[in-house]
């Protein structure tokens, strides 16, 4: 079984860290698609069958936070997996993410933060000995 | 910027840094005059919430271009410079984040702004590092300068 994946962040390095890590933590990718803001976000929703979403809050155009709200709000896309990956640091505001059904990883993170969680979220499991030895990204 | 403000900065910068980008980061003593002659870049970003504040970071494209590399596991070489540019911009965003936190705590709600960027040139630079609200770094080698106001 592979994974088909939205990642969504203004910056084009996060991008591609977090893809990077999802690869180095032994996640079974299938389609990947990426969007630079949550309106874009959306955008890819509408266009790809998606089985998971990573998705940075401070954006321009639309933050991440409006875009969980959309998503949760469409009987098409309200049971699609989230993680939120951001420099958060509030509790209330991560607890109010957390309520609607989205993980948190902190930023700067590392592989095995990001495969832990995903396997919480996705129930599937993944094996590789490289992320548990990987680096912050 | 007070004392207890400077050392959360250094704190948070150094951690970040060495977690995020992998550099090792100190202090150059007042002695030390820093070579800004090479293409330098400036972010700022602020936060609204309880406080606002507006923190900004000054450095070389060089040193946009090592942490893009060590971020990404690949050579110097290959990046352009737009990847640059976005990786101080990342950078930014991250110490801003994990300064409000030590400074204020987990509890309060804080909008961070997104990060801007300007090139600036070596007389401003030497301006910005007169500054009390400028604190110098040495990274892997490289100076950087992180700037800090907050309105109380």
């Amino acid at each position: 079984m592979s994974l088909n994946i939205l990642v969504v962040d203004d910056s084009a390095v996060t991008r591609a860290m977090i893809l990077k890590s999802l690869r180095v933590a032994g996640l079974p990718l299938g389609e990947v698609h990426e969007a630079a803001n949550g309106k874009e976000g959306l955008e890819q929703l509408e266009k790809h069958w998606l089985d998971l979403v990573l998705v940075d809050i401070n954006m321009p155009v639309m933050n991440g936070e409006e875009m969980i709200e959309k998503m949760r709000q469409n009987p098409l896309w309200a049971d699609i997996p989230i993680v939120v990956v951001s420099t958060e640091g509030s509790q209330v505001r991560i607890e109010r993410l957390q309520r609607k059904g989205a993980k948190f990883v902190h930023k700067p993170f590392s592989p095995e933060t990001i495969r832990e969680v995903i396997q919480q979220i996705t129930g599937i499991q993944l094996q590789t000995a490289e992320a548990d030895h990987g680096p912050d990204f | 910027m007070n004392n207890t403000t400077k050392d959360i900065v250094r704190k948070v910068v150094k951690d970040v840094l060495e977690r995020f980008a992998f550099m090792f980061v100190d202090e150059p003593d007042g002695s030390e005059k820093a070579d800004w002659s090479d293409d330098i870049l400036h972010a700022v970003i602020s936060f609204n919430g309880e406080f606002r504040g507006r923190l900004s970071i000054t450095a070389p494209v060089s040193f946009c271009t090592e942490v893009t590399a060590n971020v990404l596991g690949i050579d110097p070489e290959e990046n352009a410079g737009e990847m640059a540019c976005d990786a101080l911009r990342e950078l930014i965003n991250i110490i801003c984040g994990e300064l409000v936190v030590a400074l204020y705590g987990n509890k309060p709600i804080f909008n961070l702004s997104i990060p801007t960027l300007d090139r600036i040139d070596s007389d401003r630079c030497r301006t910005l590092s007169a500054d009390p609200n400028h604190l110098q770094f040495s990274a892997d080698g490289t100076p950087i300068l992180v700037g800090l106001s907050i309105t109380e």
